[in-house]
């Protein structure tokens, strides 16, 4: 029914492919980011699918980048599609970048905050 | 995945600008000024901001100054600030604290204080959807 939406998703957030948005998102959840973003997002599980774009920071624990993303990147778990561009800076704990995928960024490994 | 509609979980917040959206659910805290076709605000959800939208279902809470050619309000919303509407479902236990303003045709609407103000967005919306 609308208005009323499922428990078990309510914490999944998801930007819309046809969506464009300016600010700043801070969620406890998971951001699914096929829109655009103009801002800084920070969340437990950012998925930049292949129509998405970013411009901003993000933190958060798990990032999967699979669009572009310009500027300053920071994850526990970076893992960088082969259709994936980052551009700016990548902090991170654990990182694997497929083949294909465009790094221009300042790359360094994070201290543990733990 | 539906792709189309977009949502905010009830953990996220969010403050800035969202345009070009067809349809986006609320479920967490947003602070902004929306333009789109549909938007739900759940029970979970405040929304602070203008809203311009075909299609409004509010169970949550809402602030600001709306736009709509349709507005639901369920029993658990909280509305505050200024509705603007062309058609508007309530239902029993809807808490508003606003002001209402039926603009579906300006030479209908009998004469109150809205048509000084409201002139100027009401005259291009005549359209009779009877």
């Amino acid at each position: 029914m609308l208005g009323r939406t499922n428990e078990t998703d309510t914490e999944k957030s998801i930007i819309s492919s046809d969506m464009k948005i300016k600010g700043k998102i801070s969620a406890e959840g998971s951001l699914v980011l096929l829109g655009s973003v103009v801002g800084d997002i920070k969340c437990n599980s950012l998925s930049v699918e292949g129509s998405g774009s970013l411009k901003g920071s993000i933190e958060a624990e798990v990032i999967t980048v699979s669009g572009k993303c310009d500027g300053q990147v920071s994850g526990d778990f970076v893992s960088v599609k082969s259709t994936g561009k980052i551009s700016g800076e990548v902090f991170y704990e654990n990182i694997s970048i497929e083949e294909g995928a465009v790094i221009e960024a300042q790359i360094g490994k994070r201290q543990n905050k733990k | 995945m539906a792709n189309k509609q977009a949502v905010l979980g009830s953990g996220a917040r969010f403050s800035g600008k969202i345009s070009n959206a067809k349809s986006i659910e609320i479920n967490g805290f947003v602070e902004a000024d929306l333009v789109t076709e549909k938007v739900t605000i759940g029970s979970t959800g405040k929304f602070i901001g203008a809203v311009d939208s075909d299609l409004v279902v509010i169970a949550g809470e809402y602030e600001g100054k709306m736009q709509a050619e349709s507005v639901w309000l369920t029993e658990t919303s909280r509305i505050s600030g200024e509705v603007h509407y062309k058609s508007l479902q309530m239902d029993r236990g809807a808490a508003l604290n606003c002001r209402v303003v039926h603009n579906w045709n300006e030479n209908a609407s009998t004469k109150v204080d809205e048509t000084e103000k409201e002139t100027s967005e009401v005259s291009d919306e005549q359209k009779d959807t009877k």
